[in-house]
């Protein structure tokens, strides 16, 4: 059974002593974490601040692109009259002649000193093309234009923190039209600093708490009896404790964060209206300050504005909500792998000394697959219980899977048409691949085929070819009026005599049309995979036993069904699962090949996931349709495991 | 050989033949269309360019950056950067852990087998933004190590469940053998079980390989900068929403799938061995 080659390494210490210390590491080390969370998510002001600072940058660029110097500075002053924590704030322009700033205490600007500025003044009047010493500022003044490119996605602000001072600063481009002819930039001080995480303290709350619970746990040694209920209580107190604190300080944050930032809002609309700027332009100068804050815009306003600042801009809104997201759901999906893993997670760490070669070869992939799918799936997780409307996240709880569910999105194609669509599309990819792959490999498997090392050569090309690139060249094929598939069909039918040949609109005529071309496409591509995993299994077949079947007078279709196929199941129902999975979730070529259309009908449940993302914008809403797929993926692939037991043999 | 197999075989022939062409076709057509000056579709059925010209791959392979820089050198080395590193990682992660599964008997075992097999399903959709984050936590956005590292992890599941049922094959006895020799446990990884899988290691570099040259979506939101995309990217954008340079698309399509076809076929002697020889042990 064990293959201990080095079975000295095994440690002298009692089993029972391995358990205790190993309940107690992993109760300490998950509790450390989640107060460790809870207490970062209370601390962690940073991208506030960030976002002050690009607030008050932003409303002093869309003034001074607008209104002359005298205004500008008029502005400056009135808006920070008020707030002390208003550090410096400049503004320069082409020409040189409207240089002027601000600064209140020692640093002129916290990122920039003086004499950056005025070279950096020099660079762009000298050049009179927006080039700079500074990097930052050269990207932050070109961002704007390089944005539009299509394709290209460019930071169009830049953001920087005075390590001693806390002191955030941001640069944005002066605009007007298309041109870029400036830039404004203002630094603040901290309103809300940053909390240092007490890790000595956690640290002593994780080693009391794991110290009484691995203690209770192994009382429950002593009275069997008792062991759900001390299970029971430990993860509930550690439940509640975990939701009160995470209520708590969601709550307390974010209605900190949000006041703040209403009170920013409302101190440069007095500013502004001080200086008589009429109502549009009040409007119009806060909504291109509020880029980042449409939470407090629309609070203020009742209105949201929409925005569009590409997919980098997007998802950079998401990361600061997000971070929330994690901290709160990290920590749930922490105690739930706690419930249900605890002896596991004992078992293993138990495990090591009796195994260390084992563990040392798994680990490397294994801490690899932690951090990079596993924690992003547990964040993606929690992320379908939040809705968005740009930056600000609130907690829906189940609401986008019931919207999911009972198919109440408007304007859109049902959720269970699209459920259709993709059982419909894996269930015939499927069937095709295998038996196209399957009846190649027959063919090919006869001893006395010539070339059929060419064939096989041959017909596995399209395997090779990335299958984005498959995916284009078929959207090419079917196109209406050049694809090669109407051509072909046209001579077709000046063979046949018609007169005026038809051509099919292949990918916006009709469903039949579009799902026919998708599903053209992944047959070409998939067949391969099939045949060569056919072709090695058939290879494995003693051909005795169909000498022997001939012996006994069986056909050539007995022989079939009596001897290769129950040899083919064991490998073909993984490579039929794993091909499942992965046409389930074949984005590329809907994506690429028919995009969905026409009017969404042939979109299968990933690119329609997809679509919510990048359309609609709606992370959490995309999250919890993710959540969807993969739960009737895992229940499929329960089921046929169950069935089949595919990977049973492998697993032993 | 009787005459009804003589005609049996010349059937299945003519089936193979026509069945080849049908399969080539869509491949000759973008080659022509790469030959093909005019950034649109040829009309004519044959996929033979009337004029052939390289214009199209010289567009391609000359152009450059917003600030002059050879952009299609540095995104052919950053894709080569990408794919060699990610194989090399997916290699030692995949080999380490199917020999870990294959060998050692360890709680866990069947639980992390379950655990890859398992992340297979979980929807790319579902990982982007988190991804993000992290790689921006790592401070790898932006950076060409965040995609191997990406890349590596996403392949290794497949690879460890292949390689793992090819160790399988591989009779024990040579390794007790080998302890009765004296060597140690990883001298028996490194000089007796590594050098009989080669099959399967070569399945699993190629796999490797194609997953980081082929991908494009995750490069496309972690890479900010023209000059840190990957060739996909930039291919992609040949023929995206709001242009259509078909000629430039398959003129850039051959470069990139030339060395992935040359690499592919060179191990494809090991494909039909290496993909199932655990599975179908019996």
């Amino acid at each position: 059974m064990a293959d201990r080659p080095n079975a000295e390494t095994h440690m002298k210490l009692e089993p029972w002593a391995w358990t205790l210390t190993a309940q107690l590491a992993v109760i300490a080390v998950v509790v450390t974490v989640i107060l460790a969370f809870l207490v970062a998510w209370e601390g962690d002001r940073s991208e506030f601040e960030e976002h002050r600072a690009l607030f008050f940058a932003r409303a002093l660029g869309a003034v001074s692109a607008d209104q002359g110097s005298d205004v500008s500075r008029a502005f400056i002053t009135a808006t920070a009259a008020k707030d002390p924590s208003f550090l410096s704030a400049w503004v320069i322009r082409d020409g040189g002649e409207d240089e002027f700033g601000i600064s209140r205490g020692q640093a002129y600007d916290a990122s920039m000193d003086g004499d950056e500025v005025g070279s950096i003044l020099t660079d762009l009047t000298e050049s009179g093309v927006h080039k700079s010493r500074s990097d930052r500022f050269a990207r932050s003044t070109s961002g704007l234009a390089e944005t539009q490119k299509p394709g290209h996605v460019a930071p169009y602000f830049a953001l920087d923190t005075d390590e001693e001072s806390g002191a955030r600063s941001a640069v944005v481009p002066v605009v007007r039209g298309a041109t870029t002819f400036g830039a404004a930039g203002v630094s603040v001080a901290p309103t809300m600093p940053d909390a240092p995480i007490p890790w000595l303290l956690l640290l002593a709350i994780g080693a009391v708490v794991g110290v009484g619970g691995a203690f209770g746990l192994s009382a429950v040694k002593a009275r069997p009896e008792l062991r759900s209920k001390v299970l029971v209580g430990i993860i509930a107190a550690a439940v509640l404790g975990v939701g009160l604190g995470g209520w708590w300080s969601y709550t307390s944050s974010y209605s900190g964060e949000l006041g703040r930032r209403v009170a920013d809002v409302e101190r440069v609309r007095d500013a502004a209206t001080s200086l008589g700027l009429d109502a549009p332009a009040i409007a119009s100068l806060l909504q291109q300050a509020d880029v980042s804050f449409t939470g407090a815009q629309g609070y203020l306003t009742g209105t949201a504005p929409t925005l569009d600042d590409g997919f980098e801009a997007r998802v950079q809104a998401t990361h600061g909500a997000g971070r929330r997201v994690v901290i709160f759901w990290a920590a749930l999906v922490l105690l739930l792998g706690l419930a249900i893993g605890h002896r596991s997670i004992v078992g293993v760490v138990t495990g090591i000394p009796e195994q260390p070669h084992a563990y040392l070869y798994v680990a490397p992939s294994l801490i690899g697959m932690v951090v990079l799918v596993f924690v992003p799936f547990a964040f993606g997780v929690g992320m379908s219980a939040f809705d968005n409307d740009a930056r600000r996240y609130y907690f829906v709880g189940v609401e986008n899977f019931i919207e999911i569910l009972t198919g109440s999105r408007s304007g859109d194609v049902s959720f269970y048409w699209t459920l259709f669509v993709t059982v419909l599309w894996t269930g015939l990819n499927i069937a095709l691949h295998v038996s196209i792959g399957l009846g190649l490999a027959l063919l090919l498997k006869n001893p006395m085929l010539r070339f059929k090392k060419a064939y096989r050569v041959l017909l596995i090309v399209p395997w090779a070819i990335p299958n984005y690139i498959t995916a284009l060249i078929w959207k090419g094929m079917f196109n209406k009026e050049f694809g090669a598939v109407n051509l072909f069909l046209e001579k077709l039918q000046h063979l046949a005599g018609v007169a005026e040949p038809t051509s099919i609109d292949w990918l916006g005529g009709s469903f039949l049309s579009a799902f026919t071309a998708n599903l053209v496409t992944n047959t070409w591509l998939g067949f391969p995979f099939m045949m060569v995993v056919a072709l090695g299994a058939l290879q494995s077949i003693p051909n005795e036993l169909y000498e022997a079947a001939e012996v006994d007078g069986a056909s050539r279709w007995q022989q079939f069904q009596t001897i290769t196929l129950p040899l083919l199941k064991p490998a073909l129902f993984p490579a039929i699962i794993l091909g499942t999975i992965w046409t389930f979730n074949m984005f590329n070529i809907i994506y690429l090949v028919s995009g969905g259309g026409p009017n969404n009908s042939t979109e299968i449940l990933i690119t329609d996931a997809y679509r919510a993302f990048d359309v609609l914008g709606r992370y959490g809403f995309a999250a919890a349709y993710s959540v969807v797929i993969f739960a009737i993926l895992l229940l499929y692939t329960m089921i046929t495991n169950r069935i089949t037991k595919a990977t049973e043999g492998a697993v032993e | 050989m009787t005459g009804k197999n003589r005609v049996g075989e010349i059937f299945t022939h003519v089936f193979l033949v026509l069945f080849t062409i049908v399969i080539l076709y869509p491949v000759m057509w973008v080659v022509a269309m790469a030959f093909t000056p005019q950034q649109g579709f040829s009309m004519s059925l044959m996929p033979i360019p009337e004029e052939p010209t390289i214009e199209n791959f010289v567009y391609v392979m000359s152009t450059t950056g917003s600030d002059g820089s050879w952009l299609f050198g540095r995104q052919l080395l950053n894709s080569l950067v990408v794919s060699g590193l990610t194989t090399v990682f997916g290699i030692f992660l995949a080999c380490t852990a199917g020999y870990a599964f294959s060998r050692f008997r360890f709680v866990g075992r069947q639980g992390g087998l379950m655990m890859f097999l398992v992340s297979q399903m979980f929807p790319g959709t579902l990982m982007l933004i988190p991804l993000y984050v992290i790689l921006d936590a790592l401070g790898l956005l932006n950076q060409l190590m965040g995609l191997v590292l990406v890349y590596s992890t996403s392949a290794i599941p497949f690879c460890v469940w292949m390689l793992k049922g090819y160790f399988d094959t591989i009779p024990r006895s040579l390794e007790e053998s080998a302890i009765i020799d004296g060597a140690s446990q990883f001298t028996i990884f490194w000089k007796v079980i590594l050098p009989l899988a080669k099959p399967a290691i070569a399945v699993t570099a190629l796999f490797s390989f194609m997953t980081a040259w082929n991908e494009f979506i995750l490069a496309t939101t972690f890479m900010s900068q023209e000059s840190s995309y990957t060739l996909p990217v930039t291919l992609r954008n040949y023929v995206g929403e709001h242009s259509t340079y078909w000629g430039y698309f398959a003129a850039g399509a051959v470069m990139v799938s030339v060395p992935v076809m040359a690499l592919f076929f060179a191990l494809q002697k090991f494909l039909v061995g290496g993909l199932t020889a655990g599975a179908v042990k019996g």
